[in-house]
């Protein structure tokens, strides 16, 4: 006879739900369904509503108690318990059918030691459980199985955690896992937060300091491109006129020169003339360049005390130097003694058909010069 | 045994393009033949550093002249 025992184990407690019978091929389902095995001939059952049933599967203990063959060689049953002495604490009947009436009562019998062993698996398994349900890591489970008489522990993946205790193995396919799955992605779900949140705040920082850095090489090319460090000037430089200023960020180098227009193109005509009492032009002035760093800014002629802007034909203040080729860098303090020349040697032409004055302040009307019958004489070089 | 020496040429600047003139050119023809072939209307003539203002100054032919600049005048003015 093959019967099959349920037990409701819901709220801790156990009640016997059915017997049936059942035949081999049932007995080998359960094996196949992977049920947990509490003990021999003991499978824990769970389904979907959280009910919590025990099979027993008493076939060969029934088979023993109706005389029948049993499978196990050796001496039946009594041969199996000496020769597989773990077991006998399971079967303590074995030794005593002759004390049961009847397969009735021994399965009564029976069923009594399964519920008082299931009960004390049970205590073990909802200890667990019941840590599982509060939402502890599994570190922590398993820092109350040392309180069990654990002898063997194994967590896999696939079955939950495995346990030995008092030679009674133990799976707990229980929610740990779901719920260790489900606090590892949330705690992956936080790091991931965490590193977006850091993520975000370094690269803002970043940005920040990136800015920061930018805005202050800006401003430090910009004082640089605007230094205006003071030019060294020669004992010569200045024994030889030269005469320095600063205004803002840049500085001016003013050079002695004579205004001495030998030349002239009369209005109207593209030849050059000699001015023939050229002498009588000449003036001193002072020629300014104004630079910034190593250019030259500007170009304006002064009067020699420099109070003033210098009085000429051309003097529109500032000067105006049309297509005039003028220096636009220097080099060394000297270069301005040669541009000095340079300019007194544009201002030698007086340009007739471009005048800003026609009679400057201590120089004579242009109509004395370009008009005036023998203010001028033979041609300069043209072709 | 007797040595052809050639005479030594006279650089001629124009523009800042160097030419060579033999000494014995003359001087006020050259030197306007080589400005109108710049495209200068206008121009100064400086001799070994010494401007000559005046084209009656100028002298017959290159003899004792290392360089000759011919330069276009800047002029001042808007135009």
């Amino acid at each position: 006879m093959n019967i099959r025992l349920f037990f409701s184990v819901a709220d801790g407690g156990m009640k016997l739900l059915s017997e049936v019978e059942y035949g081999d091929d049932e007995r080998n389902k359960y094996h196949n369904l992977g049920l947990s095995n509490i003990h021999p001939g003991v499978y824990e059952i769970r389904d979907q509503g959280g009910v919590y049933c025990l099979c027993l599967l008493a076939k060969e203990l029934c088979t023993r108690w109706e005389g029948r063959n049993h499978s196990f060689d050796g001496g039946g049953w009594e041969g199996f318990i000496r020769s597989n002495p773990e077991f006998a604490r399971y079967f303590p009947y074995v030794n005593k059918v002759s004390e049961f009436n009847s397969p009735d009562e021994y399965l009564s019998g029976l069923t009594e030691l399964v519920l008082r062993t299931a009960k004390d698996s049970l205590h073990s398994v909802e200890t667990l459980r019941s840590a599982s349900a509060q939402g502890v890591l599994v570190d922590d489970v398993i820092d109350v199985l040392p309180q069990l008489p654990l002898r063997e522990l194994s967590v896999g993946s696939g079955e939950g955690m495995r346990m030995l205790i008092d030679n009674k193995v133990y799976t707990i396919s229980m929610d740990v896992n779901r719920e260790e799955t489900s606090m590892v992605e949330e705690a992956k779900r936080q790091m991931m937060v965490s590193m977006e949140n850091t993520k975000t705040f370094l690269q803002g920082a970043a940005d920040g300091y990136r800015v920061e850095a930018e805005r202050r090489i800006a401003d430090l090319q910009h004082r640089i491109d605007n230094r205006c460090d003071m030019p060294l000037v020669s004992i010569e430089n200045v024994q030889d006129g030269m005469r320095i200023c600063r205004r803002s960020n840049r500085i001016a180098f003013m050079m002695p020169a004579v205004y001495a227009p030998t030349k002239i193109k009369p209005e109207g005509s593209v030849e050059i003339f000699n001015i023939r009492d050229a002498p009588l032009c000449e003036k001193k002035m002072m020629i300014g360049f104004w630079t910034l760093g190593s250019k030259i800014t500007e170009i304006s002629t002064y009067t020699p005390t420099m109070k003033s802007r210098f009085s000429h034909y051309h003097q529109h203040q500032p000067d105006c130097w049309g297509e005039a080729r003028l220096p636009d860098s220097w080099v060394s303090t000297g270069d301005f003694f040669k541009y000095a020349r340079d300019v007194e040697k544009i201002l030698s032409v007086i340009n007739g058909n471009s005048l800003a004055v026609h009679h400057p302040r201590g120089l004579p009307d242009i109509s004395e010069i370009q008009h005036d019958e023998g203010g001028i004489n033979d041609s300069a070089w043209t072709v | 045994m007797s040595w052809n020496q050639d005479p030594e040429g006279v650089k001629l600047v124009v523009n800042g393009n160097a030419k060579v003139v033999m000494p014995s050119d003359n001087f006020t023809e050259t030197v306007k033949k080589m400005a109108k072939d710049a495209g200068l209307k206008t121009f100064r003539v400086i001799v070994d550093g010494n401007e000559i203002e005046n084209p009656g100054d100028a002298p017959a032919d290159f003899n004792g002249v290392t360089v000759v600049k011919i330069e276009p005048y800047d002029e001042a003015g808007q135009e």
